[in-house]
């Protein structure tokens, strides 16, 4: 090994110009790859597509249509909806959708809508007519249709808000119209439409991809404020041109390939994978810190000599920079196993991207050293200079030094740890807030989720699906009866339901109907064929495709629609419970089976459970490669230990603050832990190596001056190498997209905090250790 | 000389109008060169609605099929009894019994009146219950019967509902039905009128109608909404019929598309007999109900 790396080091600088070229020429061509690269949301990227719940979800869509669903609601500020102005504003949005290209209008429901109907039954017959033909111009036409709102149960509460303050109006479009198309058109509508007294507000899953592309684009400032900002951190380390532009440089070059190959295999920039060219950026600039700090250091006591500098900053650094690497690229590796589009495309684009660090730390950083004159001796002066920095890094080194102290610190970290652990206690998997939780309470957005959720309560829909065994399995009353029996058990025992709606309720409907309107014959009939003949109908007087979302064409299958009036875990978990329940003890039939859990809160509820499981499973993975790789290194157990376990404890930590601070667990979570764990790693190793390298430089066993000597070098490069980690990253909380927002301050302050403790814990287990392999002149 | 004009133009609009409207009941006619679009599509209506026989009675078989594919299908038996009777304003009674398995026996009884303002009264049965219901008739521009075309577009839809415009007489470019891919009338010299609805809005802006010369019957249009575009097609196939020296053209299919959605609907009109001598006794909500499948 250390022949390769005497061999490298110094091909590395002979033939520099070769591979500066080649380092000139790579960048070149990745550059030109960047043409391939282009904004696009995917939300099936947040959801686990194979879990049995989206499959499900798949089916109802497949069945039922609904993927490209969209909520528009229009409140009104002063007096109620029943006015001439907001009904007009009803009725033309309405009529607007039915001629928009795109929308299926057999899936636009309002109260103009043709579907929706006013049904009044006498001793005579029923008369069916639509709610609101035309908008209503006099008090009297007003009131009337007022009543009528009032006394339909499908519509009051559903369409009309019950304080009559708002409207809904539901649309589809198909599934060949783009989103940003659809997001523009529902924008227009927005515009068109909204006054000094009327709100619109619009909600659906295109409508958030629709957001998210649009923030998407201004990522791109946000990193120009990154630079900056890690420029300030790498000056304030170093106080030179060289110490700044560098780093900077390497890390620019490590991006642009990472970013090169992403596009190049064809990836899109996702509100995921836009985080890559930040991290990779982050990570190269702190790798690069590495070299120069060394570099100055070679200043201050040799000769001033760049070429034997870069060689022996190369030679001295290569497996330190090599293991980091290593160890970074395991979270990635891992992530790449989790079911979530969104941790595996960017565990994909973090990849490359570490992989390009390797390029740009290791060969192109001391390759420009070497041809950059030796700094001014002041130069180097002000950045060996003792400063704040360094005092606080001496007194770490003395709590290690001194045994009381150290061992204080080893217990007061035990102690820590074990409190955290009561915070990890109160640690639940979800969001709690309604809305999306990748965009934040005040968005648009979510503004409108809420209203409309608030308003309508829609916003969170269950369903379950309902799936005969053969065509016509549906009109039948023992089915329907099972079905009526399974909504009145969730209204009843599940506190979070607010109503159930299914082919149930238009069958009693019309049996009433039937009945001269009698409320004691809203029931299922009893007769298979009445049921038939209901259903007829129903199929004669609406346009094919009306009855689509409640039943099948050939009503084979059926669905029940739950609306759940948060999205808590908590309720989640219970409405799924009493689903499964239910289904175990009292479907009896063979003739149709029962299948949760659809919709929005079925997805959520995939999401939930894979967070649970991948946040345990991918923590213990990442551990467990990042345990082998400084095993393998070092050529030690110990090293791995000495490593592994202020690491773990250090997550404990970060989970518990999450758990007292009541943070519910989401899908960011993972890519947290795992890069965090891989990337955390990287501190101690420095620290480690350069206390190896000083025993063996000394020859002697005089861990304690070696301790120090690493703390006062590699310790002060630690701490500008983690600042300027953490500073890259929690960039990201600037970022409208609160996912984006939420990842970044978890992660950097994980990271940074990776870097205190490395600091302050890492040092006392050294001295208390005591290890064999820091004196093993074989390993790493 | 202006007045003489002016007295001529209003003589000739007149004149356009009494045959417009004096269309008699029982009598076959036949469009011409030289008519207005006003004559040419008095007379499509006059066929469209049968109303040169005293009586008709088909079965027909309704296909609902899908952008997947999935066909749905519906059976029925329609007669008809044409009265064009000012005395008690009625012009048409419809009599449509469903004999698909499910629904064998359900029916709908229409009295449809001469009055245009008039709503049709219509009565279902629901041979399961034995309940014999008044319904209300339904929306112009509700579906037809759960099909894509409207209710206007096959029973409600009067002359005086449009204006009308002749485009141009051209021969017609051929329609390839989906339901047996024939092509049919390719090459038949038609008018071509722009017919705009009175109505305003309404869920259509214009249609665009193929009225074959040689019998007067649409067979084919086409509906544009506010904004242009063309979301609808609808092509009927009609075929002769002599009954008593003289000859009915009648709608053997009627297929619909509607093109936002995909969706076609067609209806295969089988066993057509017409002047068959068919009482009014047939027509009421007694022999409704007593219909038997």
């Amino acid at each position: 090994m250390r022949r390769f790396i005497h061999w490298f080091s110094h091909g590395l600088i002979r033939y520099r110009y070769g591979f500066l070229g080649v380092c000139f020429i790579v960048s070149a061509f990745f550059a030109f790859q960047l043409r391939h690269l282009s904004f696009k949301t995917n939300l099936g990227d947040f959801y686990p597509l194979k879990h049995p719940y989206l499959k499900i979800q798949n089916r109802l869509i497949e069945i039922f249509g609904g993927l490209n669903q969209v909520y528009i609601a229009i409140e009104v500020k002063e007096a109620d909806v029943f006015n001439p102005v907001t009904l007009d504003k009803v009725w033309n949005i309405t009529q607007d959708l039915y001629l928009t290209e795109g929308i299926n209008p057999n899936r636009v429901v309002s109260i103009s809508a043709r579907k929706v109907k006013h049904v009044e039954a006498d001793e005579e017959g029923f008369k069916t007519e639509w709610l609101m033909h035309d908008p209503p111009k006099t008090a009297e036409e007003i009131k009337v249709l007022k009543q009528r709102v009032i006394v339909n149960p499908m519509v009051f509460g559903i369409l009309v808000s019950k304080d009559f303050k708002a409207c809904l109006i539901q649309a589809d479009f198909e599934s060949s119209v783009g989103v940003r198309k659809i997001f523009q058109i529902l924008q227009e509508i927005k515009k068109k439409y909204e006054d000094q007294n009327h709100n619109i507000y619009i909600s659906g899953q295109p409508v958030l991809q629709g957001w998210l592309d649009a923030y998407l684009p201004k990522m791109a400032s946000l990193f120009i404020l990154t630079v900056l900002a890690m420029s300030l951190v790498l000056y304030n380390a170093f106080k030179s041109k060289r110490g700044v532009l560098l780093p900077l440089l390497s890390a620019a070059m490590s991006t642009l390939w990472g970013l090169g190959i992403t596009a190049m295999f064809g990836y899109k920039i996702t509100p995921s994978t836009v985080l890559a060219p930040f991290l990779v950026f982050a990570l190269g600039t702190s790798h690069a810190v590495q070299y120069i700090k060394r570099y100055y250091e070679y200043m201050s006591k040799h000769k001033r000599d760049s070429k034997a500098a870069a060689i022996k900053i190369t030679r001295n650094l290569f497996v330190p920079a090599f293991i980091g690497l290593l160890t970074d690229g395991i979270g990635p590796f891992t992530l790449f196993f989790v079911p979530l589009g969104m941790v595996k495309s960017l565990a994909v684009a973090i990849g490359f991207g570490i992989l390009s660090i390797f390029f740009g730390t290791i060969i192109l950083v001391p390759n420009l050293l070497s041809f950059m004159k030796p700094p001014r001796r002041l130069e180097v002066i002000k950045e060996e200079k003792t400063t704040l920095t360094n005092r606080i890094l001496a007194y770490f080194a003395r709590l290690a030094v001194n045994k009381k102290s150290r061992w204080t610190v080893i217990c007061g970290f035990f102690v820590l740890s074990f409190i955290a652990l009561l915070g990890m206690s109160k640690l639940e998997v979800g969001d709690k807030k309604p809305g999306t939780s990748l965009l934040y309470g005040r968005s648009p957005y979510n503004q409108a989720e809420r209203f409309i959720s608030e308003k309508f309560a829609t916003s969170d829909p269950y369903y379950i699906f309902v799936e005969g065994k053969e065509q016509d399995a549906i009109l039948n009353n023992a089915v329907l009866k099972e079905m009526d029996s399974l909504q009145r058990y969730l209204e009843k025992e599940v506190k979070s339901v607010g109503r159930t709606l299914s082919i149930v309720e238009y069958m009693k409907g019309m049996n009433m109907a039937m009945f001269d309107g009698k409320r004691q014959e809203f029931c299922i009939p009893d007769s298979d064929r009445t049921i038939a003949e209901y259903m007829f109908l129903y199929s004669l007087t609406g346009f094919p495709g009306d009855f689509d979302p409640v039943v099948s064409p050939n009503y084979q299958y059926a669905n029940i629609k739950v609306d759940l009036k948060d999205h808590r875990a908590a309720s989640i978990n219970e409405v799924i419970k009493r689903t499964e329940e239910w289904i175990k003890n009292n479907h009896r039939l063979k003739e149709v089976e029962f299948y949760y859990a659809g919709g929005n809160i079925g997805m959520l509820a995939a999401v939930n459970q894979i967070v649970g499981e991948q946040l345990k499973l991918n923590s213990l993975f990442v551990s467990g490669l990042v345990f082998f790789c400084l095993v393998f290194a070092y050529g030690s157990l110990v090293s791995g230990w000495l490593l592994i376990i202020p690491l773990v404890f250090r997550t404990l930590l970060v989970f518990g603050i999450l758990g007292f601070l009541k943070v519910g667990l989401t899908a960011e979570m993972i890519p947290m832990v795992a890069l965090g764990i891989g990337f955390g790693d990287d501190f101690g190793i420095y620290i480690v190596s350069r206390v190896k390298d000083e025993l063996l430089e000394k020859g002697g066993d005089d861990l304690k001056g070696a301790l120090v000597k690493a703390m006062s070098t590699s310790g002060k490069a630690v701490f500008f190498t983690g600042l300027s980690l953490s500073v890259g990253i929690a960039a990201w909380m600037l970022s409208p997209i609160l996912m984006q927002a939420r990842l970044g301050a978890l992660l950097g302050f994980f990271i940074f905090f990776n870097v205190i403790g490395t600091l302050i814990v890492l040092p006392s287990m050294i001295m208390t250790v005591n290890p064999q392999f820091l004196r093993n002149i074989k390993g790493g | 000389m202006k007045k003489a004009v002016l007295f001529l133009s209003i003589l000739l609009f007149l004149s356009s109008y009494a045959l417009a409207t004096e269309l008699e009941y029982f009598k076959v006619y036949r469009p011409h060169d030289g008519m207005s679009a006003d004559q040419i599509m008095e007379i499509e209506y006059h066929i469209k609605y049968t109303k040169f026989a005293k009586d008709a009675s088909f079965g027909g078989k309704a296909y609902f099929v899908d952008k997947s594919g999935f066909v749905r299908e519906k059976e029925t038996f329609r007669k008809r009894i044409t009265l064009g009777r000012k005395s008690d304003d009625i012009a048409y009674k419809d009599l449509v019994i469903f004999i698909s398995p499910q629904v064998k026996g359900m029916g709908t009884l229409t009295w449809t009146y001469m009055d245009a303002k008039r709503q049709p009264d219509s009565w279902i049965w629901l041979p399961s219950l034995k309940r014999i219901r008044k319904i209300s008739s339904a929306n112009s521009d509700d579906s037809f019967l759960g099909a894509d075309f409207t209710v206007e577009d096959i029973l409600l839809r009067r002359f005086e509902d449009e204006t009308y415009t002749l485009l141009r007489t051209e021969n017609f470019g051929g329609y390839l039905c989906e339901f047996d891919k024939k092509t049919y009338y390719q090459g038949r010299p038609c008018f071509v009128i722009e017919c705009k609805p009175k109505r305003s809005p309404w869920y259509y802006a214009k249609r665009i109608l193929w009225v074959d010369k040689n019998t007067g019957a649409g067979i084919y249009e086409e509906k544009y909404d506010a904004t242009g575009r063309k979301f609808m097609t609808l092509f009927k196939n009609f075929e002769i019929f002599n009954v008593d020296g003289k000859a009915y053209p009648v709608q053997t299919i009627i297929e619909g598309k509607d093109l936002r959605t995909g969706h076609r609907t067609t209806i295969i009109n089988t066993d057509i007999k017409l002047d068959q001598g068919l009482s009014e006794e047939e027509f009421t909500q007694r022999t409704l109900m007593m219909s038997r499948w």
